[in-house]
């Protein structure tokens, strides 16, 4: 159950560092996923969404890593 | 259109399968019930909201998380040492006590995944560097994994359980089954996989207890009866990633007694909790719901939720205690203000962000909204007499009544007129 974020964060992952969370998450929705997006030093639960991003943040809001689940 | 909704489910005016609410309790009566609810032809309309929650399915989640929000306090601390087979079922225990290495075994899949098995996988990059391994054979005893179905969110989650008792009852986080249509459960020890249904959740305390179809004989979990102290070695065992393969990562416990909120996700609020086990352990997703467990093998807590985008992971733990404690009171199976039984009644609209009141942005396909003829624009205005200017009022309206119950639905319809329909609930997804 882990093959479509899984599979498109090692493909496209690295697509959206750097870039702002919104624009992030224009491509992830744009590939069927749902975006979930974390700012520095949240609590985030940890169940694992086949069909989600976790697009972790800097204070300036820029992407600096983009998982799946 | 903002996702609300009253709580998901199953259909049929005529015949849900058995409520996931009437499940008795263990040693009582037993298996033989129906897994959770199967969302017959919900596939449709809700289905083109994906990754969307919908508004009775978030709704839901929302109000109970609302309503416990900072609300519950935990004893952070228990008397006493040693150890206690879980022993949670109405029959005194019926669990089998699991012979745990505490060196880690050797005799498992090994320390090291050959393959390289990194958690996250597929991670763009680290922001944290995470340090686990795959489980041994001795961790993994009293473990499962567990998939639900998000029926009507187009989507699956993943996360880990602990084996309470031999016939199968399991623990773990409200939030791994939350939204959820069907569940499968895997016992990794042995590889055999089980539907199971929801006995009950407190989504306040984040503590949902459910029970495998037609188990038995399965290896329980040692649990602690007393919480760890700060400095302890712990390992946190789980299922990260959504693999369906354990891993096993090493840490200790940094502090006690803490509180977290945590990031709130689209329409569902952040959760307050209270009284939990903080760790260095590098849990990640998939993990939650997963036994935390102390250098002799014993559970002294529920892997829930971690840090993000630091440089380290810190992980968070629900002590063992106000885990089993929360899930007594489930299994004696009164609902209070936090506890429900089984699953939460539902109607099946999604409504609109408006507030204008309870604005249906559409009906949820093969739901009772649906069959009796709900559609977007139609408003909302009562609930069997009571108004519900809202969709908060809407959605606490639906839950204050059980899978099955006849309501009166007043509502205007898109062309201003007043229209009522009588409409029998069903079955939601897990909430």
């Amino acid at each position: 159950m882990t093959a479509e974020a899984t599979a498109w964060a090692a493909e496209h992952g690295h697509e959206v560092e750097g870039l702002s969370a919104q624009e992030a998450e224009v491509r992830v929705r744009a590939a069927g996923l749902h975006p979930r997006t974390v700012v520095p030093e949240s609590v985030v639960t940890l169940e694992f969404r086949a069909d989600r991003i976790t697009l972790h943040t800097d204070s300036d809001g820029v992407v600096t890593a983009a998982r799946p689940g | 259109m903002t996702p609300m909704n009253d709580r998901p489910t199953d259909v049929s005016d005529s015949t849900p399968d058995d409520p996931a609410g009437s499940t008795p309790a263990e040693g009582v009566a037993g298996s033989g019930t129906p897994v959770v609810v199967e969302p017959a032809g919900s596939a449709a309309a809700p289905r083109a909201r994906a990754h969307t929650r919908i508004a009775a399915l978030s709704m839901a989640a929302a109000v109970l998380l609302t309503t416990g929000a900072g609300a519950g306090a935990w004893a952070a601390t228990a008397a006493g040492t040693g150890s206690a087979t879980a022993a949670i079922d109405g029959a005194g225990g019926s669990g089998v006590t699991s012979a745990e290495d505490p060196t880690g075994g050797a005799q498992g899949f090994g320390p090291q995944d050959p393959r390289g098995f990194g958690r996250q996988g597929g991670s763009s990059s680290a922001t944290a560097a995470v340090d686990s391994t795959e489980a041994t054979a001795a961790q993994i005893v009293g473990v499962v994994t567990i998939v639900s179905d998000l029926g009507y969110e187009d989507g699956q989650s993943a996360g880990t359980g602990i084996v309470l008792t031999s016939s199968g009852r399991i623990l773990t986080n409200d939030h791994v089954i939350a939204g959820a249509t069907s569940i499968e459960v895997t016992v990794e020890s042995t590889g055999a996989s089980y539907a199971a249904e929801v006995v009950g959740t407190n989504a306040t305390k984040d503590i949902a207890v459910l029970q495998l179809q037609d188990a038995s004989g399965l290896a329980t979990a040692t649990t602690a009866s007393s919480q760890p102290a700060e400095g302890d070695a712990v390992t946190a065992v789980g299922n990260a990633g959504g693999t369906g393969t354990l891993t096993a990562a090493e840490g200790t416990v940094t502090d006690l007694d803490e509180q977290i909120t945590t990031q709130a996700e689209g329409a569902s609020a952040g959760e307050t909790l209270n009284g939990l086990i903080e760790t260095s352990a590098d849990v990640v997703s998939g993990d939650s719901g997963g036994p935390l467990k102390d250098s002799s093998g014993r559970v002294v807590g529920i892997t829930t939720a971690a840090s993000s985008g630091g440089s380290d992971i810190t992980g968070y733990a629900i002590p063992i205690t106000t885990a089993l404690s929360v899930a007594e009171q489930i299994l004696a199976g009164r609902e209070t203000d936090e506890i429900r039984i089984g699953l939460p009644a539902f109607l099946g609209v999604s409504l609109d962000d408006s507030t204008d009141g309870a604005v249906v942005g559409g009906a949820l396909a093969g739901t009772p909204a649906a069959r009796a003829g709900l559609a977007a624009g139609d408003v909302i205005t009562a609930v069997d007499g009571t108004p519900v200017p809202s969709p908060d009022a809407l959605s606490t309206a639906i839950a204050s009544h059980e899978p099955g119950d006849r309501v009166e639905i007043a509502y205007t319809d898109a062309a201003g007129a007043s229209q009522t329909v009588t409409v029998v609930l069903t079955e939601g997804p897990a909430a």
